[in-house]
């Protein structure tokens, strides 16, 4: 056993100073597509909602799109949300821009669930409806309808 | 170091991307949908010390089959097909095919830490079985193997990495047909992969694949003693729906008594979502 202990240790300890650097940031590479969404308060309680997005278009700011292959769940999971037209993944920025259309629109909350489906985290939406109107529903006519 | 010290895993089979060929990750299809991972194994073992063989050449098409049943929690069958040469002692060949044990696997990522656009930490059980596929006992242990295990997966922007860890309750097996942990000892597996994006360096609106270099050390041990320990660097492309990864396989470290050395193996496979 103890053989077994020291030829496992070694990579995991291993596996943990790589791991533990990454998450400082301290790699190198990883200036690029530092990207980074960090939603406030105000954009959680948006992505919540059940009330329909009547907007043609939302971008989504999602956190986890690690990889390509990764990244296909994401159409997968919105060709099952009705009145989604289309998904589009841009890896660069980190969004998903949906084409909406159809009297049956998907609410933020449902959009939400699609991308906790599809493995990820979604941290803002931003669909003008749904922006203005999650912190005040009221302000400028332009709440969740 | 937390992290890879809860990070464990399970040894079988497939599942998503930014996942080397040896070692699991914490990585699943979504819901109805899925991941069909076929491979084509090379492995060529040393004299057997339980029977008069020199060496032995095993050609394996493994195709594994993964699918998301519900958010976090996927389904993985495994069914090894394998085409074995053996040079014997007195200059003769003898050959054979048959089916491996076939494994059935449950998936659960009980932890996942999204903490930016491309970065992750996630953590996920695997519970399942190798099992009899039916053929003789040449191939197929002919009994049930009970396997539990664990995986940690960590990208942070190019880089990934995967620990897994598992043990497996060998119930059958006989030793002279034991190429690593399908004898009547208990196998523990632990692998360690380092995933390199070589390309693009950094990813645009316009990506739709990516290039990476891998890194993995697989350690194997078996109750009965025995310790084998392979290093597989290996190269894979990844498009949106599917994959490409070719590897090799080297020992670097075994005391083995029961059962022959492992003297190098390759692998290729692709990956398709469906």
């Amino acid at each position: 056993m103890r053989r077994f202990l020291a030829v496992v240790i070694i990579p995991m300890v291993l596996g943990g100073c790589a791991s533990s650097g990454g998450r400082t940031g301290g790699m190198e590479g990883m200036e690029e597509n530092a990207v980074v969404h960090a939603g406030t308060a105000a954009d959680l309680e948006a992505t919540r909602s059940v009330e329909p997005i009547r907007e043609e278009s939302a971008t989504l700011w999602v956190n986890g799109l690690r990889c390509p292959q990764c990244s296909s769940n994401i159409d997968a999971q919105f060709a099952r949300v009705r009145g989604v037209d289309e998904a589009r993944v841009d890896l660069g920025t980190g969004t998903v821009t949906l084409a909406l259309s159809g009297k049956e629109r998907p609410s933020p909350r449902r959009l939400s669930e699609a991308v906790l489906d599809a493995g990820f985290t979604l941290v803002k939406i931003e669909a003008p409806a749904v922006v203005v109107a999650a912190p005040a529903p009221s302000a400028g006519g332009a709440g969740v309808q | 170091m937390l992290a890879a010290a809860l990070a464990l895993a399970g040894g079988a089979g497939a599942a998503l991307a930014q996942e080397a060929m040896y070692t699991a990750a914490a990585t699943m299809p979504s819901p109805g949908t899925g991941i069909v991972r076929p491979q084509l194994h090379i492995y060529r073992f040393g004299e057997n010390p339980t029977t008069d063989v020199e060496s032995t050449t095993i050609y394996e098409a493994e195709t594994s089959i993964a699918y998301g049943i519900a958010r976090d929690f996927a389904g993985y069958l495994v069914v090894p097909l394998q085409y074995e040469v053996d040079e014997l002692a007195n200059g003769d060949e003898d050959d054979d095919k048959g089916v491996d044990d076939l494994e059935a696997m449950l998936k659960w990522r009980f932890y996942k830490d999204d903490s930016g656009g491309l970065d992750t930490l996630r953590a996920a059980l695997i519970v399942g079985a190798a099992f009899a596929s039916g053929d003789d006992d040449d191939f197929s242990s002919g009994s049930v193997n009970p396997r539990v295990g664990a995986v940690v997966t960590s990208v942070q922007g190019r880089h990934g990495f995967n620990q897994d860890l598992s043990y497996q309750w060998n119930t059958g097996g006989d030793a002279e047909d034991n190429f690593g942990g399908e004898g009547p000892d208990d196998a523990i597996r632990a692998g360690s992969a380092y995933v390199y994006r070589i390309a693009p360096v950094a990813y645009t609106a316009d990506s739709k694949g990516a290039w990476y270099l891998t890194a993995e050390v697989n350690t194997l041990y078996e109750t009965g003693g025995d310790v084998d320990v392979r290093f597989a660097p290996g190269i894979m492309y990844e498009g949106w729906r599917w994959a490409i990864e070719v590897m090799g396989q080297l020992p670097i470290y075994q005391d083995v008594d029961e059962r022959p050395e492992f003297e190098w193996g390759i692998g290729v496979g692709v990956r398709f979502s469906f």
